[in-house]
C-alpha cells in the first residue's frame, strides 16, 4: 500500500509540473502582448506657488507619477492619508507614484489654507 | 490695551504709507518689504521660544521660516536690480511698532502671551495686506518688484487666515 501511494503522488507531482510548465509557457506568450496593452505611466506636475497647488485637482491613473515642485521661497508639504512628502524646500521637488485608487484630499501641513485633491483612477 | 495701542500704531504707520503713495519709490518699497518681514520674524522668534500653546509656538516658527524666505527673495531681487533699499518714515514706523510689540510681549506669560501675540499677528497681517494693496503694489515701478509683491501677497493672506483660526481656537 505505501508503495502504490508513493507512485500515485509521484505521478501527481509530474502532472502538476507539466501544468506549471504549460502555464509558464502561456504566460511567456501572453507577456509581451499584455505589456503592449498596458498604458504607459505618465508623470504629472503640481506646482506649489503663491501658497497654492496648481492644478488644485489632478486626476491620474494608478501607476502614474506626480511631481510636486515648490516654487515658493519657503517650504511646503503635500500631505494626505495616503502620502506625505514631508518638507519640500524652496526650488525642490517630491515625486509620488500613485499606488492606490481613490480620492485623496491633501494639504500643506505648514499652511492649512493650502489644499489640493488627487484622484487616482 | 497695550496690545491694542501697538497694533494701532502699526496700522497707522502702514496707513501713513498710503498717504505718501505717490512719493514712495522702488528703493523705499524694497525697504518697507524687508522691514515688514523682519518685524514679523522678530515677533515669531519670540513666540517660538515663549508661547505656551504648541500651535502658537509652531505658528511663530512658521512666521520665521516664511518671512525669512520672502526676505531672501526680496534682497536677491534688489541686488539683481541694483536697488539699494532706502530707509523711510514708513519703515521707521514699522520698526518702532515691531519693537514696541516685542517689548510688550516680553512682559507677558502663558495664555496672555499667546493671545497678545496671535491678536497682533491678525492685525499686523491685515495691515500689511492693506498696505500691499493700496500702496506697495500700485506704487512699484519696476515690473519684477511688482511681480514679487503680487507673488508674496497670498502668503500674507494664508498667514492671516491661519492666525485667525488659531485666534478663534484660543478663545475656546
Amino acid at each position: 500500500m505505501p508503495r502504490r501511494s508513493s507512485r500515485r503522488s509521484a505521478s501527481s507531482r509530474r502532472a502538476l509540473a507539466s501544468l506549471a510548465a504549460a502555464l509558464g509557457a502561456l504566460a511567456f506568450c501572453l507577456g509581451p502582448s499584455a505589456a503592449v496593452e498596458t498604458p504607459q505611466a505618465t508623470t504629472h506636475t503640481v506646482v506649489m506657488d503663491a501658497v497654492s497647488f496648481t492644478p488644485g485637482v489632478l486626476t491620474v491613473k494608478r501607476g502614474d507619477s506626480i511631481v510636486w515642485r515648490n516654487q515658493d521661497p519657503f517650504p511646503h508639504t503635500a500631505t494626505s492619508s495616503a502620502f506625505d512628502s514631508q518638507s519640500i524646500a524652496p526650488g525642490q521637488s517630491w515625486t509620488y507614484t500613485a499606488k492606490t485608487r481613490g480620492e485623496f484630499s491633501y494639504v500643506c501641513t505648514f499652511h492649512p489654507t493650502m489644499k489640493g485633491m488627487l484622484r487616482v483612477q | 490695551m497695550r496690545t491694542f495701542a501697538v497694533v494701532t500704531a502699526i496700522a497707522l504707520g502702514l496707513v501713513a504709507a498710503g498717504a505718501f503713495a505717490q512719493a514712495i519709490d522702488d528703493a523705499q518699497i524694497a525697504h518697507i518689504v524687508v522691514t515688514a518681514n523682519q518685524v514679523d520674524i522678530d515677533a515669531g522668534k519670540l513666540a517660538a521660544s515663549m508661547a505656551t500653546s504648541p500651535e502658537v509656538k509652531k505658528f511663530g516658527q512658521q512666521m520665521v521660516t516664511d518671512h525669512t524666505g520672502v526676505n531672501k527673495q526680496a534682497v536677491d531681487l534688489a541686488t539683481k536690480l541694483t536697488v539699494t533699499p532706502a530707509d523711510n518714515p514708513t519703515s521707521q514706523s514699522l520698526k518702532a511698532g515691531g519693537d514696541k510689540n516685542v517689548a510688550n510681549l516680553k512682559t507677558l506669560k502663558g495664555a496672555a502671551f499667546d493671545k497678545a501675540y496671535v491678536d497682533h499677528e491678525v492685525a499686523y497681517h491685515q495691515a500689511v495686506l492693506d498696505a500691499l494693496d493700496k500702496t506697495l503694489i500700485p506704487g512699484a515701478s519696476n515690473t519684477e518688484l511688482k511681480a514679487l509683491l503680487v507673488k508674496v501677497r497670498p502668503a500674507f493672506v494664508a498667514h492671516l487666515e491661519h492666525a485667525k483660526t488659531i485666534q478663534s481656537s484660543l478663545g475656546k
